[in-house]
């Protein structure tokens, strides 16, 4: 009986769904211990359930990862966080330190200034790429940035350029 | 004899029900006007606030959202991919004002068929107007109070009056 009630606890627990989707993900690079460079390009939140925001910002061959590219944050109510991304080109936000209120993006806010939900800016400071568009409720920049150019369902992955204007 | 009863029933039953649903009878559907969906705001208002990739703009969801704002209806693989003017991009095209208003107005035909006849007095009746204002579960959770600019951009649209200022303040003052 013991046995019976561990094994349905045991199924009760699995989310058939979300392991699909971490299966799809893959398994680790050998190369690569687990820790804050691995997986990059990847959405970050399937499995960091405690990060708000994840993601990995490359240059613009797309698949260079960018170190040191600062990411600002900006959320509906004007709360504002920074992240700079490692040598992995990844960055992440814990929700400790940050829990945006959605969506993140552009807009005039009351004072009738301009607010753009997330700003990557280079090495070099002239190098800046902004969002326009929104983060509706997924913290995962690869849940939507995916793939290896822009296509109708997907705007590619987000880079900077490492062209100085 | 039992069997012989059943069948005949069955025969008598298909019989009748092919009489009353012709083949080629269609049910129309008083829908909002399609017009001030693409040119006073709506749709824009719509696909900023709902149709991000992460939410509407997904072809998997009831209710898909096309624009530039998230997903792109490129038939002819012109290579339209997400991104408005302003950043880059190509900004909404009709025939994506033209599928989102197809996926809205579709979603619930009957209610908004009588949501429309009634003067739009009664917009709750929709779904996604109670979704949007939280009333029934969202996961992007209550976006619009009823009475601001966002709800009356829909509500206003389904009246039949379309507040195309509020359409537009709603798409550049929210995130």
């Amino acid at each position: 009986m013991k046995r019976v009630i561990v094994w349905l606890a045991l199924i009760a627990c699995a989310d058939p769904v979300h392991d699909a989707i971490v299966s799809s993900l893959g398994a680790e690079d050998p190369n690569v211990p687990q820790g804050e460079l691995h997986r990059p390009g990847q959405p970050c939140l399937t499995c960091h359930d405690n990060f708000s925001i994840g993601g990995t910002i490359y240059t613009d061959d797309l698949v260079t990862p960018f170190s040191g590219a600062s990411v600002t944050l900006v959320d509906a109510v004007g709360s504002q966080t920074m992240a700079t991304t490692n040598s992995a080109g990844n960055f992440y936000i814990r929700k400790s330190d940050w829990t945006p209120t959605f969506p993140i993006g552009a807009y005039t806010n009351s004072d009738g200034n301009n607010v753009v939900g997330i700003t990557v800016v280079g090495t070099d400071p002239s190098n800046v790429a902004q969002m326009v568009t929104h983060i509706g409720r997924d913290g995962s920049c690869a849940s939507c940035h995916f793939g290896s150019a822009g296509s109708t369902v997907s705007p590619g992955p987000v880079y900077i350029t490492t062209v100085t204007p | 004899m039992k069997r012989f009863i059943g069948g005949a029933l069955a025969v008598a039953i298909t019989a009748i029900a092919c009489q009353l649903a012709p083949a080629n009878e269609r049910t129309g559907i008083d829908a909002p006007n399609l017009v001030e969906f693409e040119t006073f705001g709506v749709g824009d208002y719509l696909d900023h606030r709902c149709g991000s990739l992460d939410c509407h703009g997904q072809s998997t969801r009831n209710l898909t959202m096309w624009g530039c704002f998230g997903l792109r209806l490129d038939p002819d693989e012109t290579g339209l991919a997400p991104g408005c003017r302003a950043s880059g991009g190509v900004n909404t095209q009709t025939n994506e004002y033209e599928a989102s208003y197809r996926s809205l107005v579709g979603l619930e035909p009957a209610v908004m068929s009588a949501v429309v006849a009634g003067g739009g007095a009664h917009p709750e009746l929709l779904t996604f107007i109670r979704k949007a204002r939280g009333w029934d579960a969202h996961k992007g959770g209550a976006l619009v109070t009823p009475g601001d600019d966002q709800d009356t951009c829909m509500t206003s649209w389904l009246a039949g009056a379309t507040d195309s200022a509020a359409c537009q303040r709603a798409t550049t003052e929210t995130p």
